[in-house]
């Protein structure tokens, strides 16, 4: 596969009945790409959580609303931008919990910053936010 | 969210649930783990062999099963992780935070000894 600048671009509804279709687009996807399926299931996990707290902190529970994703597969890294239209994060309580203080809730943002390489918000779009992770490609993935 | 409840002995239950434990499928499941967390007698073994995947709303499901069968003193055991539940209870570090046996047998017999 000619992976040099590839651009994949899905849109889903903010409902959480739509998150299960990431699983099959990126399972395939990275799959497709050389990724083991330890590290596919990785990836998919932090696109998955990036979904579910736009849905959750920035549409709020809005289910009509639009996540639209793009995939860039470079050929030493693969990028994965999420961008919604809803309301913008504050940047600075964007925090992993505590590991140690163990109950429900705040995993999310830990297993995004665990996974990825680079997690970065931009808050410039007039409206909503542009997320953009990145994840190396190993060896075994860049001769695919 | 396909939810199978057994009883392989009087008093112990194993919950089963079936697809992908996330933010759409976790409400369901949360309520019918915690009636089985009220009305199991003596320990509750929540099996995960089939479940495909699972995001911190899965995890966190699993986390307040336990406290709430911390509340009873009832045990609570985890088993059958397939390789997406493992790697969010390892990312969580939580794999000696929860109780996780290799199978329903193994739990049950750990439950039989203990009550």
């Amino acid at each position: 596969m000619d992976t040099a600048a590839d651009c994949l671009t899905l849109s889903i509804p903010s409902h959480p009945c739509y998150l299960c279709v990431l699983q099959g687009f990126f399972g395939s996807l990275l799959a497709g790409l050389g990724f083991s399926s330890a590290d596919g299931l990785q990836v998919t996990l932090a696109v998955h959580e990036a979904c579910t707290n736009i849905i959750v902190h920035s549409y709020q529970g809005d289910t009509a609303q639009r996540i639209d994703l793009t995939v860039l597969i470079m050929p030493e890294e693969l990028a994965v931008e999420i961008r919604d239209y809803g309301s913008k994060p504050d940047l600075a309580a964007i925090q992993p919990r505590a590991l140690h203080d163990v109950r429900p809730g705040g995993l999310g943002t830990h297993f995004m910053r665990s996974i990825m390489d680079t997690v970065v918000y931009d808050v410039s779009p007039d409206t909503g936010t542009l997320l953009r992770m990145t994840k190396r490609r190993s060896e075994s993935c860049t001769s695919s | 969210m396909h939810v199978v409840i057994e009883s392989p002995q009087t008093g112990i239950t194993v919950v089963r649930p079936q697809g992908t434990l996330d933010m759409n499928s976790v409400p369901a499941f949360r309520q019918t783990l915690e009636t089985e967390v009220q009305r199991a007698q003596r320990g509750l073994i929540v099996a995960l062999s089939e479940v495909a995947f699972m995001d911190s709303s899965g995890v966190a499901v699993l986390i307040e099963g336990l406290k709430w069968s911390r509340g009873r003193t009832l045990p609570y055991l985890l088993t059958q992780l397939t390789p997406a539940v493992q790697m969010v209870i390892e990312l969580a570090r939580l794999e000696h935070f929860f109780t996780i046996v290799a199978n329903v047998e193994d739990g049950v017999a750990q439950i039989t000894q203990a009550s």
